[in-house]
C-alpha cells in the first residue's frame, strides 16, 4: 500500500471534507465534495484518484430504483486506514480545523449561491420550528 | 426600430438554443476527458465518466455551470495529455516505481552524520563511508527498525507508512549485523533494543 506522496493544500481540504462527512456518518458524492471544499471538479477528482490509489477511500454506486435511467451517483467515504491518516495529517498541518469537524454547521464554500442556500435553510428552519 | 427588435429576438433565440445544447456539450466533454485522463485504467474511466455525467444531469443547477464543469474537465484532460507527451519516461517511471520506496538523500545524509561514522550495532567498527577511486561510498545498509512490509521483522501494523519510512525508524547497519538483526521474525533484537541503539548513538 503506497502512502500519499505529496500532501497538498487541496488534498488537505479534501481530507477535511471527507473526515467531516465520516464523523457525521454520511457519504458524499463528488459534487458534494466540490461544494464543501470549494475546489474545482478536476482538483477534487485528482485528489480522489490519489486517495484511491493509496487505498484510503472506498467508493459505492448509488442504488437506483428500477426504471430510473438517469446516471448513477458515486459516493465516496474514508475507510478505516483513511480515517487514521486523515486524522494524523490534519492534526499535523491543520490543527485548528480538526476540532470543528463533525460539530459546527457545514461551512459553505464562498459563492453567492451558497449564501442563498444557507439563508434559505435558515428560513426553512425558522418556518419549520414555528418562529 | 423593427430591425433592432428583430436582432434582439434572434439573439435571444440563439442564446436559448446554445444553452439547450450546453448540457449535451458538457457530457461529451466529460466522456472525452475521462477517456483521456484514465487512458491506462479502463475501470476507473467508466466509473468517472458515469460519475461526472450524474453531476451534469442531477446536481449542477444551471446550464452555464454544467458547461463550465465540462470545459474544466476538458482542460484538465488536455493538460494531462500534454504532460504525458512531455514526459513519457517520467510517467512510466512513476508507474513502475518500486513497492519499497528508497530512503531520500536527505535522510541518508542525516543518518551518516549522526552515526559517528560506524555501524549502529554497539561496538561494531565497520566504517560508514569508504573511499573507492577517490570518492566516498556508503558502506552500510539502511535498516528499518520496524519492517516496512507486512510480516517483516518487528512489523508494527499500527504504524503509518509515513512513519515506517521516517528518519525515526531508520538506522545504518553493516551487512553482517543487518542479517543478524533481521534473521528471524521472532528476532532477539526487539524494536526497543534497536531504538535504544539509535538514541544512544545519535545522542
Amino acid at each position: 500500500m503506497p502512502g500519499i506522496e505529496r500532501v497538498t493544500r487541496q488534498l488537505l481540504d479534501l481530507l477535511a471534507a471527507l473526515l467531516d462527512a465520516h464523523l457525521r456518518n454520511q457519504e458524499v458524492h463528488g459534487y458534494g465534495l466540490m461544494k464543501r471544499t470549494g475546489l474545482s471538479g478536476p482538483s477534487v477528482y485528482r485528489g480522489l484518484d490519489r486517495l484511491e490509489d493509496a487505498d484510503l477511500v472506498d467508493a459505492r454506486w448509488e442504488e437506483m430504483p428500477p426504471g430510473d435511467d438517469r446516471p448513477r451517483r458515486c459516493y465516496y467515504r474514508l475507510n478505516s486506514s483513511g480515517v487514521v491518516i486523515a486524522h494524523k495529517l490534519l492534526a499535523e498541518r491543520r490543527p485548528e480545523v480538526l476540532p470543528r469537524l463533525g460539530h459546527a454547521p457545514l461551512q459553505p464554500a464562498p459563492g453567492l449561491r451558497m449564501a442563498f442556500n444557507s439563508l434559505f435553510r435558515r428560513f426553512a428552519f425558522a418556518v419549520g420550528s414555528g418562529v | 426600430v423593427i430591425i433592432e427588435i428583430g436582432i434582439t429576438v434572434v439573439a435571444t433565440l440563439l442564446v436559448n438554443e446554445m444553452t439547450d445544447i450546453s448540457p449535451w456539450i458538457a457530457i461529451e466533454f466529460a466522456r472525452w476527458a475521462a477517456k483521456r485522463i484514465y487512458a491506462n485504467d479502463k475501470k476507473r474511466m467508466a466509473r468517472r465518466a458515469e460519475d461526472w455525467e450524474s453531476h451534469i444531469r442531477n446536481s449542477l443547477p444551471t446550464n452555464l455551470s454544467k458547461l463550465c464543469f465540462g470545459l474544466s474537465l476538458g482542460c484538465a484532460a488536455t493538460a494531462c495529455m500534454a504532460l504525458r507527451q512531455v514526459s513519457p519516461a517520467r510517467s512510466a517511471l512513476r508507474k513502475a516505481s518500486p513497492v519499497r520506496p528508497t530512503p531520500r538523500k536527505a535522510l541518508l545524509m542525516a543518518l551518516v552524520m549522526l552515526s559517528q561514522g560506524r555501524c549502529y550495532w554497539p561496538d561494531c567498527v565497520e566504517p560508514c563511508l569508504v573511499t573507492v577511486d577517490g570518492a566516498s561510498v556508503l558502506n552500510l545498509q539502511v535498516a528499518h527498525i520496524c519492517a516496512i512490509g507486512t510480516g517483516g521483522p518487528r512489523y508494527d501494523p499500527s504504524m503509518l507508512d509515513l512513519d515506517r519510512t521516517a528518519f525515526s525508524n531508520l538506522i545504518l547497519l553493516c551487512a553482517a549485523h543487518h542479517v543478524a538483526v533481521d534473521r528471524d521474525l521472532q528476532s532477539r533484537y526487539s524494536a526497543t533494543t534497536l531504538r535504544k541503539w539509535k538514541s544512544d548513538r545519535e545522542g
